[in-house]
């Protein structure tokens, strides 16, 4: 799928340079990096050009992404069309936002929201609901006079529900496959690749699905179920794992190594990769979601890991030898 | 052809002991502070003393102005940035603060990043920093700065070929 020719006849820096572009595109696929491995290891020149890619790379490697974009660049303008599209559902925190929605006519009204991989956050709805939305999410909040829906694309969310003087709205999460009536207050959505992930922290959710509503069933408080469009996949007690995301941390009991780096791949930009001698290998403890590098470093301290980092993108998991 | 250390020693001394004066004063009155005046003299001065051709200057006060200029910019460049970091770190979490030593280091990493990237056309630039950055891929920087995939990568080429440059070791 890369879209460049082979850049052996370009001089080695120029070569390095257009490896770099294309490695940090977001679109490298494995070919890509095997390609790239091979190129490096092909000469010494070769070698020496990447070095002094990484030697500029290298700079930046241990400034903290939000401090250093706001000192480099502290003009926010880019900034402020997205916030513009936010701010009517953070209008409804404050007094007067709240006066300015109660006195809107019931119509629906929509609202994106969006996480960039790493970010969480927490929105405060209308109605007193409060969504923690976890790295990587897109959803639309679209509450009308008769439910309060919303809409789950991409990603996941914990929700608390809010209590509403007046008449009673059912609070609805839709995922791709069903939808999901609050029976209570506190649970977490997650949607993945044909299959939706609901975890029941606090009475009971009611779960639709997409292309079976009459096998509709109830998930009630401590359990968790795995279902599609066509039906439950699993009902199963929930694990520690299920809530802890919203604290910010993963949650890890004895778990294999190649799960939890997809786990923590969720949270970072770029390549984990995770030597094949080394999925076995189990990890425990709490992992704080917002510093990755440190939970890599961590790793590499209590696991015969050896880290190597190529730019921020493509961090290799191999086995130590010592 | 450079000079003997004797006669080096003696032109710095000349320059200094007829212009030092004069131009402390013309950096005051750019400056309004004496302080400052007198640190970037001093600068100056420092500057001269490391460069070669010392014997054949013609007008020293113009060159001393050309050099004490330059300093001047360099510094007012470096409390500007230090001015953005402190506005920065005052967003960040008491929790996640840096310690001092920390922040100090940080703060010069991001002067040689500033120093590095200077000249680039702002858009490359600020391209450039969300991946370093923010590990934003092409399609996203695309959409933010609203151009297209193929410029952005344009913008990456360009940035890491300009940074490749200024950071030639010197032969």
């Amino acid at each position: 799928m890369s879209t460049i020719p082979p850049p052996t006849e370009q001089s080695a820096l120029q070569a390095a340079i257009a490896w770099y572009a294309q490695l940090s595109s977001g679109e490298a696929s494995e070919a890509d990096h095997a390609a790239w491995q091979a190129w490096r290891e092909q000469s010494a020149e070769h070698h020496a050009a990447w070095q002094r890619v990484e030697a500029i790379t290298g700079k930046f490697e241990h400034v903290p992404g939000k401090l250093g974009m706001a000192t480099l660049t502290p003009q926010k303008r880019l900034e402020r069309r997205k916030a513009l599209k936010q701010f009517a559902v953070l209008l409804a925190v404050s007094g007067t936002g709240w006066q300015a929605y109660r006195e809107l006519p019931w119509q629906s009204w929509n609202a994106d929201i969006r996480t960039a991989v790493g970010e969480q956050r927490t929105v405060a709805l209308a109605d007193g609901s409060q969504l923690i939305v976890n790295t990587d999410s897109v959803l639309d909040v679209a509450f009308s006079a008769t439910q309060r829906l919303i809409r789950l694309h991409q990603g996941e969310i914990m929700v608390d529900t809010g209590q509403e003087s007046g008449p009673y709205r059912p609070f609805v999460v839709q995922t791709r496959e069903g939808l999901l009536t609050a029976l209570g207050t506190r649970f977490s959505v997650r949607q993945t690749d044909g299959r939706t992930l609901l975890s029941v922290l606090a009475h009971a959710v009611k779960v639709e699905p997409q292309s079976a509503p009459e096998q509709a069933y109830t998930v009630s408080q401590g359990m968790a179920s795995l279902f599609s469009a066509h039906g439950k996949i699993t009902l199963s007690p929930l694990s520690p794992q299920a809530s802890s995301w919203a604290n910010g941390f993963i949650y890890a009991d004895n778990l294999p190594l190649s799960q939890f780096i997809a786990e923590l791949q969720r949270y970072r930009k770029g390549w984990l990769r995770l030597a094949p001698e080394l999925h076995g290998l189990k990890i425990s403890g709490s992992f704080p979601v917002a510093d990755t590098d440190a939970v890599l470093r961590s790793i590499a301290r209590t696991l015969p890991v050896r880290l190597t980092m190529f730019t921020r993108y493509i961090v290799l998991l191999e086995p130590r030898t010592t | 052809m450079s000079s003997s250390p004797d006669s080096r020693q003696q032109i710095l001394g000349a320059l200094y002991s007829e212009h030092h004066g004069w131009l402390q004063g013309w950096l005051r009155k750019r400056l309004g502070c004496v302080f400052d005046a007198a640190d970037l003299a001093h600068d100056t001065f420092v500057r001269i003393a490391v460069q070669n051709e010392l014997e054949n200057l013609r007008e020293p006060r113009a060159y001393l102005t050309t050099v004490a200029h330059g300093l001047m910019v360099n510094q007012l460049r470096r409390r500007k940035l230090e001015q953005h970091y402190l506005d920065a770190l005052a967003q960040v979490p008491a929790n996640q603060m840096p310690s001092p030593e920390a922040q100090a280091m940080l703060l010069e990493t991001l002067m040689e990043i500033d120093v590095m990237l200077d000249g680039l056309p702002p858009k490359v630039r600020i391209a450039f920093l969300m991946v370093q950055l923010e590990g934003a891929s092409h399609a996203e920087i695309a959409q933010r700065l609203d151009v297209s995939v193929s410029s952005v990568r344009k913008y990456i080429m360009r940035a890491l070929a300009h940074c490749l440059a200024v950071e030639m070791p010197a032969v």
